[in-house]
């Protein structure tokens, strides 16, 4: 290990699953120590298997653990750590827990809490993105406070438009209206919702695209002022506005419009003087890109531009955060072949809901360009007060073709046994469908154009077989056969029968 | 009477004949066994799970819950009595929209429930009068516990 990599001591890790054991790799590959947290839920968890330095957190409801700030700050004091990584998720975008290590001396992986207030208010972030000629779609300039003024603005940029919350993000605090009678109802339903998920009721509208794709661009900013890309993302296959399958490079964008598209991405992290990791997301109707959002921290999927970049852009975030400046420039940075990544989630194939349970047998699959990030152990217990992801399977290949196959392949030998159900039969429906080949989707596929198929008689049938092979050989040891051991006593002795 | 042998909690047509099965490696750890099996010519691995009355089975990543026999109990969600409304999973209930002795519609919100940040309503599947709630807000539920009984119920 270099004494240049030395950025920090001890980095704790404010998170837990998948995020966390990804995070403690890189610590340990750059000779930092990292410590892990865990609440009683997590007791089990394989990410405390990863650390130099595991601290028990509290109860299991989030808010007595990975989201309780004083609580994290003072293991993070008690322990010396010099920096906190905060992962995705719980306080990963929370300015108050970035001003709080600001405060503490202690390095918040991450921007400063200044750049996540306003990335965290999306009606500011979008005003200031429009100031900057960032191309958005058209919707409200600030907040939507009366009917009377939405239903000017909607007979203005026409129907369907989506309600969205300035707090909200990933989905939650949306509504979508199609038409102009539902439109008062809509208006409180999401302000009150948004009241009580995020504690505020601010509500803006946006034209709604029904037929687009969720394309994003990775950006890493240092402290100096040097911006670079590493291309773009393609994520429209989603369930719930969640990402569940996801590739590099975005498929069939012409060559000149990727390039916009990274400029474009470019110029707007430049807007709020990025630092860190961080991805820039727009959607894409085939012709234009409109901006999103700004996501300011490290993405579940970041795991598909590593392999096509060879960058780890956890080890960039924390030279970042060091004050070091980048060690990459856009001219040496450049993409190899293609990748694929599928979420696994603990979650039953046909419904879509969350399925809960106990892990009794994990076998992750292996191959060169097959890599898993996930923290499953036997005894692993998937609960419900977190995220029910069990991991995320990538693929790299030289095609799309290929990549894809290794990831079907991998994902049949991805084993996870045990009371809960995962959502691996719906992945596989996925890859296996020729639109999905062909880059012929959109951000409501999954949804409303993938039927999910249960698995047949024949199917059934060998899992069937496997259970009552293991019935029956579980009874034959069990209870002895009788005449085997009358026949033992007959002849006086212990000798064992053919 | 030959056992009912449910796949999914549906059952398997037809019989099943473990004679047919070339098992050529088989592994045990616990309740957990791992097999590896020619059937009709072609190759198949499988994790076999044991809890109880239930084999969990993974086969090329489909899970399946196997069962040999009648069921004990009525696997959630696939109540015969339309009248009990039961939790689909682990969860915990977060609001609950009726009180004991009110009338309901088949369809309507009976409680909400929260699994893994994810709302979700519990609604009658029969019409008739709530005759008892056995849930309170806040309170962590497992998979298949009552909620409520229906009473009076035409579904």
């Amino acid at each position: 290990v270099s004494r240049e990599d030395r950025h920090f001591k001890k980095i704790l890790v404010a998170n837990r699953g998948s995020v966390a054991t990804r995070i403690m790799r890189t610590c340990r590959e750059m000779g930092i120590a990292s410590v892990a947290l865990y609440s009683d839920a997590d007791k089990g968890s394989g990410h405390i298997l990863h650390a130099d330095e595991i601290y028990y957190l509290g109860p299991s409801p989030a808010e007595e653990s990975y989201l309780h700030i004083e609580k994290i700050l003072q293991v993070a004091k008690g322990a010396g750590c010099d920096a906190i990584h905060p992962g995705y998720g719980f306080l990963s975008e929370n300015p108050a827990f970035a001003r709080r290590c600001e405060e503490e001396g202690i390095t918040f992986i991450g921007p400063s809490s200044e750049v996540l207030q306003l990335l965290g208010d999306k009606i500011d972030c979008l005003e200031l993105m429009r100031r900057m000629r960032v191309p958005t779609l058209p919707g409200s300039e600030g907040p939507v406070r009366a009917e009377a003024q939405a239903r000017s603005l909607v007979r203005e940029i026409g129907l369907p438009v989506i309600l969205k919350a300035s707090q909200g993000g990933g989905g939650l605090g949306t509504r979508i209206v199609r038409d102009e009678a539902e439109l008062d109802a809509a208006l409180v339903s999401v302000a009150l919702q948004s009241r009580k998920l995020f504690g505020d009721g601010t509500v803006f509208i946006e034209r709604y695209l029904p037929s687009a794709r969720h394309i994003e661009v990775q950006i890493l900013g240092d402290r100096h002022g040097h911006l670079v890309h590493l291309f773009d993302r393609e994520c429209s296959i989603q369930r719930r506005h969640q990402k569940v399958i996801e590739e590099a490079p975005s498929p069939n964008i012409p060559a000149r419009d990727r390039e916009r598209l990274h400029q474009i991405a470019l110029h707007a992290a430049h807007a709020v003087a990025y630092r860190g990791a961080c991805t820039v997301e727009f959607l894409y109707d085939g012709r234009d890109f409109y901006f999103l959002e700004i996501n300011p921290r490290l993405q579940v999927e970041h795991g598909v531009t590593e392999l096509i970049t060879g960058v780890d852009l956890v080890r960039q975030q924390i030279r970042i955060a060091a004050g070091a400046p980048l060690e990459l420039d856009q001219a040496s940075l450049s993409t190899t072949g293609y990748a694929v990544e599928a979420r696994v989630y603990a979650e039953d194939p046909a419904t879509l809901l969350p399925a809960p349970g106990t892990i009794d047998v994990v076998r992750v699959p292996y191959g060169q360009g097959v890599r898993v990030d996930t923290f499953l152990e036997p005894g692993t217990e998937i609960s419900d007060f977190y995220d029910p992801m069990l991991g995320k399977v990538i693929a790299q290949a030289r095609s799309k073709e290929v990549a894809v196959r290794k990831l079907t392949f991998a994902l049949r030998r991805f084993v996870v046994n045990g009371t809960l159900r995962t959502n691996i039969p719906l992945l596989l429906q996925v890859l296996e469908d020729e639109r999905f080949l062909r880059g012929e989707y959109d951000t409501v596929f999954l949804e409303k154009r993938v039927q999910y198929r249960p698995p047949g008689e024949e199917a059934r049938r060998i899992a069937a077989l496997a259970a009552l092979v293991v019935r029956e050989r579980a009874a034959a040891r069990e209870v002895p056969p009788a005449r085997a051991r009358a026949s033992g006593w007959r002849r006086g002795g212990w000798e064992l029968l053919p | 009477v030959r056992e009912v042998i449910l796949v999914n909690r549906e059952a398997l047509e037809g019989p099943l004949d473990s004679t047919l099965v070339d098992v050529i490696h088989h592994h045990e750890s616990g309740p957990a066994h791992t097999l590896a099996f020619f059937f009709e010519g072609r190759p198949y691995h499988a994790s076999v799970v044991r809890r109880g009355d239930q084999y969990h089975v993974v086969v090329d990543g489909q899970g399946f819950v196997v069962s040999f026999g009648r069921p004990q109990v009525q696997p959630a969600g696939r109540e015969t009595d339309e009248g009990v409304l039961r939790a689909p999973m682990d969860c915990r209930v977060i609001a609950i929209h009726k009180a004991p002795g009110d009338p309901v519609e088949r369809g309507e919100p009976v409680v909400r429930i929260e699994s893994m940040k994810l709302e979700s309503n519990l609604s009658a599947r029969a019409t008739g009068v709530v005759s008892a709630l056995h849930v309170r807000v806040g309170e962590s539920l497992r998979g298949g516990a009552v909620v409520a009984v229906i009473e009076g119920g035409n579904g």
